[in-house]
């Protein structure tokens, strides 16, 4: 009887216990803006228990019933500890306000800021607006893309390209998101800048290693871009000028603490003073070169458990020439861009479920565009590329318990692709070609991950399972994720993952200039999607309160992976179906990665180095043997680094350097010269040139390895508080500071090689007014 | 179209800055052995150094190697050097047979390869008269009217002219098809062409999903001769499959190496020789005479 009642007892207290756990949940928030921000920690300081806000600034947290003291951090926010009486499920919102916190808070709160603990830092490596703020850049455009290649295991394509290449994958294998909507092309002007202004982004996280199965379709890494939602207490804009561009960005409350917006434009403007001298001056033509930017979200918060969000990008490039002499007039456009757009619904369903809803569309296109004719521009050449995804998507974050989040979801998708199709137009005819090449497609996914937190071991273990369906054929993929991070000492932690992903979307390209004329293709019935797995193993330290360390090695197995066949490329004349101007093949690619940060103090920065190998092997080439991919380099390394003078509240000043050194790319040059035979029937002629008769080749594809790549970037930053809410910023940098000529392409002339580079010591100054 | 696009690159390329450079190839040279067996001819094979391309040498023949032939794995004969580089053997390959090459020189490794010599096409043909050139009555213009019988197996045809001109002859790909199983490989577009585009050194035809049936075609646009000047024949070539590889490669290097754009993806020539380079291959020619 005693033993049941002690039984009884232990239950009852058990059961109670359990009954009086209640969940705290809302939003953090900046004080000033109202923007959520994403990966703030909530921690109970007693018990060590806590949370991160997720990418809608959303956090919960069930803990015991009774007085409660929580603590809410973010990076270069102050640290808000709140006292409550925790007798029921409670709602809050937590506006932090900016300013220096303790340090000890401020690397707890780094340290825990990562939405997956169970990655390392290699992994899923911290990119902070600040980084992107002061790293040196060329003429003056902050460029996320360009920033995150000072990370490890990240390598440029040509220099100064925003492409890049992760782990030995290729360009296409990363999938770039803003507000989760893909982007297909990110380059403008061949590459040379990125399509992401900066001003309008709030948050940049950049997986590369157990990617969680909440993303998919690409084999090598996520880039999820968060932009700004809009002031919801005041307006506010910021004004940018740089060599290249003009930014404006404005944001103000529609309604002050309910509605808001935001709206930001970027463009060239070098063409405008170019075409008025060109008209002033009588020429027979204008031509000249453009892009442009421009973002707008709008965001409504219905009640504390409903926001609704709009979001809208487009941006283009543009290249014309408009001539005319006499009666013959002529017009040529050249021009590509994309357009994103996506409504977005947060529900939270009780406090411990949050939800997001959403609707997107997204589009690439180029276009050439070619008229002419006497008086009447009546003949026309036309060729068009497009691609566009139309997505639904559902997303649920489950906390059911402070060491078992659940989260899961789906997405469908309704693709279209033209890829290529030719319109010929005269008086007598209208002519269009490949039209056969137009498809659609459809993808449906759905995933699942269990992140579980066991103090010293956090793992997330899920799963995504993918369907792509077309033209009466349908690929099913499903892919396990899973990642761990063990803590075998409190400075040091082992990290290891496993991921398998697909990926049926194909970028082919004859070059890494990021050009349009890439061609974004998907999977058929004959081209299967592409697939990897990866595998990594590292470990991570925290030396101190503000240095941190890690070693990761990866090794990743590539099947399907897609090319242009030999002597391809899109531009030329033969029109013909893209599956028949492809290989497909295997890929591997493996590496080490170091990387060391110091992350407070007055100096800040970070060093990475790479050892990596990638290679491919297609069965029609090299004789199906392997041979290096065109970014297998060998070394990289990178310092990014920062040093703050003493601060006043009025000028804050900062020198920052940025340093890369690579191996350099691999290219098929010829370098072997053979005795060849004649083509048939040439044997007769008497008049043979020496390529019939001398070859010029090489023992295996990308066997030159270009020279090795480095420049060294100083910038120099003045921040001036003219008051409150309004400040300047100087910056002045110079690109490439010891003027190394990087060779960025080779070519024959005759029968010499000659080297092309584009980037020598390159100064410029940016001016930036914020109010 | 392309005009433009390569403006924009040739603006950046006038913006940067070139210099010539000078590579350093360091090579190893190996011996690169050319040998195309025809049931129709002795066997010949020429030999020869590969060279580092910034060699200002002329190719290097190879004296005395031993190059040995096997038909079916059984050795037929030792290659006989002619002269320098230049080697024979009095004896002619059949069709449908499997023949080995090896070859041993001193100094440099040994090389070897396989081919199949293809079937002879088997060619049907009429000759349709369209008219007469308009600069001479007299002289009737014709199509060729072709079927090629194909038999089981893959094939791989090359069509070529020879023509002769003063005595001397010429040889060939000079015409335009018009045909489903035309290889475009090397298709150019040009409007003025008599089908929108032209065929850049070689006409191909490839039996894929045509296996074992009748390819029927028109080759449009001969004309009658004079003493001076006429086409002679009409070839009709069956290569092995590295033959055709090899002149494939060929042809897509020079287009590569002659477009005004410069970014065709490379072409590495294809070889068969293990160890070395070069090409062994056959073929087999079916012949229609004017």
């Amino acid at each position: 009887m005693k033993s049941f009642l002690s039984v009884l007892l232990l239950l009852s207290a058990v059961w109670l216990n359990a009954q009086t756990s209640h969940t705290i949940s809302g939003y953090v928030s900046d004080s000033k803006s109202g923007e959520r921000l994403i990966g703030a920690t909530i921690i109970n300081p007693e018990s060590g228990v806590g949370t991160t806000s997720n990418n809608y600034g959303f956090f919960s947290l069930t803990q015991p019933g009774g007085p409660l003291e929580l603590n809410f951090s973010f990076v270069g926010y102050k640290t808000t500890r709140k006292r409550l009486e925790l007798n029921a499920d409670t709602f809050l919102t937590i506006p932090l306000e900016k300013g220096i916190s303790l340090e000890e808070i401020q690397v707890t709160a780094r340290r825990l800021n990562q939405k997956n603990p169970e990655l390392s830092k290699l992994s899923q490596p911290e990119i902070t607006m600040q980084m992107i703020e002061s790293a040196p850049v060329i003429l003056g455009e902050r460029d996320v893309l360009k920033t995150i290649q000072f990370l490890p295991g990240i390598k440029q394509g040509s220099e100064n390209t925003a492409s890049f290449n992760v782990r030995g994958g290729s360009a296409d294998q990363n999938l770039i998101l803003l507000d989760g909507v893909p982007v297909y092309n990110v380059n403008h002007l061949l590459g040379f800048f990125s399509v992401f202004n900066s001003d309008a982004i709030k948050n940049v996280n950049l997986i590369k290693g157990g990617i969680p199965a909440r993303y998919g379709g690409r084999l090598s890494s996520v880039l999820d871009i968060s932009m700004k939602e809009g002031n919801l207490k005041k307006s506010s804009g910021v004004f940018s000028i740089s060599p290249i561009s003009g930014r404006l960005t404005w944001e103000a409350p529609i309604k002050k603490d309910t509605a808001a917006y935001i709206v930001s434009l970027r463009r060239t403007f070098l063409d405008l003073p170019v075409r008025a001298v060109q008209k002033l001056s009588g020429q027979n033509g204008t031509y000249g070169y453009s892009f442009y930017d421009f973002n707008a979200k709008a965001n409504w918060i219905i009640n504390p458990k409903n926001r609704v969000y709009l979001s809208l990008y487009t941006g283009k490039d543009s290249q014309f020439s408009n001539t005319h002499e006499g009666n013959n007039k002529s017009k040529y456009d050249y021009n590509w861009g994309n357009i994103t757009s996506v409504l977005r619904w947060n529900k939270v369903f009780s406090p411990k479920m949050f939800s997001n809803f959403s609707v997107y569309y997204s589009r690439f296109q180029h276009e050439q565009f070619s008229q002419s004719g006497e008086q009447d521009l009546n003949v026309l050449f036309k060729t068009n590329s497009e691609m566009e995804d139309i997505s639904f998507k559902i997303d649920f974050d489950y906390y059911i318990h402070p060491k078992y989040t659940l989260r899961f979801g789906g997405k469908l998708s309704h693709m279209v692709f033209n890829p290529n199709i030719i319109q010929v137009k005269t008086i007598e005819s209208d002519v269009r070609f490949n039209t056969d090449n137009h498809f659609t497609a459809n993808e449906f996914n759905v995933y699942v991950e269990n992140a579980l937190d066991f103090d010293l071991l956090k793992i997330n273990l899920g799963g995504r399972l993918s369907r792509y369906s077309t033209q009466n054929k349908s690929y099913i993929n499903f892919q396990p994720r899973v990642s761990a991070a063990l803590q075998i000492h409190p400075m040091l932690s082992l990290n290891a993952s496993y991921n398998e992903m697909s990926q049926h979307l194909h970028l082919l390209t004859n070059s890494s200039l990021g050009m349009p004329t890439d061609l974004w293709v998907a999977s058929t019935k004959n081209i299967a999607p592409q697939k990897a797995r990866q595998a990594t193993f590292g470990i991570s330290s925290q030396a101190g309160n503000s240095l941190s360390f890690g070693l990761e090695g990866y090794y990743k197995w590539m099947d399907d992976v897609v090319r242009f066949d030999e002597g391809v490329a899109f531009l030329n004349s033969k029109e013909s179906n893209w599956e028949e101007n492809v290989l497909v093949g295997e890929g591997k690619a493996y590496g080490v990665e170091f990387l060391t940060q110091k992350e407070t103090g007055r100096i800040t920065g970070m060093f990475s180095y790479t050892l990596s190998w990638s290679d491919r092997k297609f069965s029609e080439l090299n004789h199906g043997n392997w041979f290096p991919f065109k970014y297998d380099r060998r070394h990289d390394v990178s310092v990014l680094a920062e040093y703050k003078f003493n601060e006043s509240y009025k000028t804050t000043r900062s020198i920052s350097i940025g340093f890369t050194l690579q191996s350099g790319n691999n290219l098929s040059i010829p370098d072997i010269q053979t005795q060849g035979i004649l083509l048939p029937g040439r044997d007769y002629a008497t008049y043979n040139k020496s390529w019939e008769t001398i070859r010029y080749t090489y023992d295996h594809p990308n066997n030159f390895k270009m020279p090795t790549f480095h420049h060294l970037d100083i910038g120099y930053n003045i921040v001036k508080q003219k008051t409150d809410n309004k400040s300047i910023t100087w910056s002045f940098s110079v690109y490439n500071i010891y003027n190394r000529m990087n060779p960025w392409y080779y070519y024959k002339s005759g029968d010499q090689v000659k080297q092309v580079s584009l980037f020598p010591i390159i100064p410029s100054v940016s001016f930036t007014y914020r109010w | 179209m392309r005009k433009h696009f390569f403006n924009l690159l040739i603006a950046l390329v006038i913006i940067s800055c070139e210099e010539e450079v000078s590579f350093n190839f360091e090579h190893q040279p190996k011996l690169n052995l050319n040998c195309i067996l025809n049931p129709d001819s002795m066997v010949t094979a020429t030999l020869t150094l590969s060279q580092s391309l910034d060699s200002p040498e002329k190719i290097k023949p190879v004296y005395g190697a031993i190059i040995t032939l096997y038909e079916e794995n059984q050795v037929i004969g030792i290659l006989k050097e002619t002269e320098g580089g230049y080697y024979k053997l009095d004896k002619k390959p059949r069709e449908g047979k499997k023949y080995n090459i090896t070859v041993e020189s001193t100094g440099y490794s040994s090389v070897s390869a396989v081919t199949v010599i293809p079937n002879r096409p088997e060619i049907e043909y009429t000759k349709e008269i369209t008219g007469h050139l308009e600069y001479d009555s007299t002289r009737a213009t014709f199509n060729l009217n072709v079927k090629i019988n194909d038999r089981p197996g893959p094939d791989n045809y090359w069509i070529y002219d020879t023509w002769v001109v003063n005595e001397v002859r010429y040889g060939g790909a000079r015409k335009e098809i018009n045909a489903p199983f035309l290889d475009g490989f090397n298709k150019i577009t040009d409007p003025e062409a008599k089908y929108g585009y032209i065929l850049s050194l070689g006409v191909r035809l490839s039996d894929e999903g045509y296996d074992g049936k009748t390819m029927e075609f028109v080759i449009p646009d001969y004309f009658e001769g004079t003493q001076y000047s006429y086409t002679d024949a009409v070839h009709f070539l069956n290569a092995c499959e590295h033959y055709d590889k090899h002149l494939k490669t060929i042809i897509l290097n020079r287009m590569k190496e002659t477009s005004e754009l410069p970014f065709f993806e490379p072409v590495q020539i294809y070889s068969n020789i293990e160890n070395g380079y070069g090409i062994f291959g056959s073929c087999a020619i079916t012949t229609i005479y004017f």
